[in-house]
C-alpha cells in the first residue's frame, strides 16, 4: 500500500513535466507555423546559417515542435519525443547563447513569443538554460524506472 | 537491449520524417507559405524600374508595390497586389506601419508624367526607407501591355 502511494508520488513531477512543456511546445509552435517568413526572418537575425538555407528551418523545425508537443501530452514514443524535445531547447538555448557572446541586441523571438520583446541577454540565456535543465530532471533523468501516468 | 536502441532511433526518425512531411505540405497549401530557399528580393540599388522588369516583379510577387495615386483610381484598377497610398497621405506612418525599413518598395501612378510616383517615393525615404525604386511607365503602360490588372 505504502509502496504504492510512493510510487505514485514518484510519477507526478514526470506528469507535471509532460503536462508543462507539451503545452509549452505547442504554444511555442503555433505562431511559428503561421508566420514562417517572420520566423526565418528571426533565424536570419542569429546569422547561423547562410541566408538562402533560412527557410528551411522555418518550416520544419515548428511542426517538430508541435509534434513533441502533442506526443509528450499523448505519451506515446516516449524516449524519442523526449531527446526530440531535449534537442529543440538545447538549440534554442545555444543560438540564445551565441547571440549573446556575438554581442548581438536583438529581440530573441524565441518561446511562445515570436514577436514579443524578448531581448537577447543573461536572463534570456539563464531562462533557456534552465528550462533545459528542468527539462533534463523532470523527463529524461532515469526516465525508465518509473512508469508514466 | 540492442533492439530497444534500434527501437528509439527508428522512433526519433518516425517523428522527424512525420513532421517535416506535414510542414511541406502545409506550406505548399498555405497562403503564408515560403520558398524552401529564401532568395533576397532586392532592387540592385535601381531607382526606376521598367515595363519588362515590373512584369517579372509582379509575377514573383516578392515586393511590395505601392499605387501613389488617389484611392477612387486604385479601386478602378491597380496592379496585381499592389497596396494603396496615395501620395499626399497624412496616415503614411500607419500605412506603412507594417512594412520592413530594409525591404525595397517600389511606387507607380498612372504615366511617366505623373507627380505623385515621385512624391510617395520621397516621402518614403525621408521616412527611412532606403530600398524604393519608381515604376516609371505607370499604370497607363502597364494595361496598354494588356497585363492582368486588379479592380476592387
Amino acid at each position: 500500500m505504502h509502496k504504492d502511494i510512493a510510487l505514485r508520488l514518484k510519477r507526478w513531477p514526470e506528469l507535471l513535466g509532460r503536462l508543462f512543456f507539451g503545452f509549452y511546445f505547442m504554444f511555442a509552435a503555433y505562431p511559428k507555423i503561421m508566420h514562417p517568413a517572420e520566423f526565418a526572418a528571426v533565424i536570419r537575425r542569429y546569422q547561423i546559417l547562410p541566408d538562402s538555407l533560412s527557410n528551411l528551418p522555418a518550416i520544419i523545425l515548428p511542426w517538430l515542435e508541435l509534434f513533441v508537443g502533442l506526443f509528450l501530452l499523448a505519451g506515446i514514443m516516449k524516449t524519442a519525443t523526449r531527446f526530440w524535445g531535449l534537442f529543440l531547447l538545447v538549440l534554442f538555448t545555444l543560438m540564445v547563447t551565441l547571440a549573446f557572446a556575438r554581442g548581438f541586441d536583438m529581440d530573441c523571438g524565441c518561446g511562445v513569443a515570436l514577436f514579443g520583446d524578448g531581448r537577447i541577454g543573461w536572463r534570456k540565456v539563464l531562462e533557456n538554460t534552465g528550462l533545459s535543465l528542468i527539462y533534463y530532471f523532470l523527463l529524461l533523468h532515469k526516465p525508465l524506472k518509473t512508469k508514466s501516468l | 537491449m540492442k533492439k530497444n536502441r534500434k527501437k528509439e532511433w527508428l522512433s526519433a526518425l518516425f517523428i522527424l520524417l512525420i513532421a517535416a512531411s506535414v510542414a511541406l505540405v502545409f506550406n505548399t497549401v498555405s497562403a503564408s507559405g515560403v520558398p524552401l530557399l529564401y532568395q533576397k528580393a532586392t532592387l540592385d540599388g535601381k531607382k526606376e524600374i521598367s515595363l519588362y522588369e515590373m512584369k517579372k516583379i509582379v509575377d514573383e510577387g516578392r515586393i511590395t508595390i505601392l499605387d501613389a495615386r488617389y484611392d477612387r483610381f486604385y479601386k478602378r484598377g491597380h496592379l496585381p497586389g499592389a497596396v494603396s497610398i496615395p501620395y499626399n497621405t497624412t496616415f503614411l506612418d500607419s500605412l506603412t506601419a507594417g512594412f520592413d525599413k530594409g525591404k525595397p518598395l517600389i511606387t507607380y501612378c498612372f504615366s511617366p508624367t505623373c507627380p505623385q510616383a515621385d512624391r510617395l517615393a520621397d516621402r518614403l525615404r525621408e521616412a527611412g526607407f532606403t530600398d524604393v525604386a519608381v515604376f516609371k511607365p505607370g499604370y497607363k503602360a502597364w494595361t496598354a501591355a494588356k497585363y492582368p490588372v486588379e479592380v476592387k
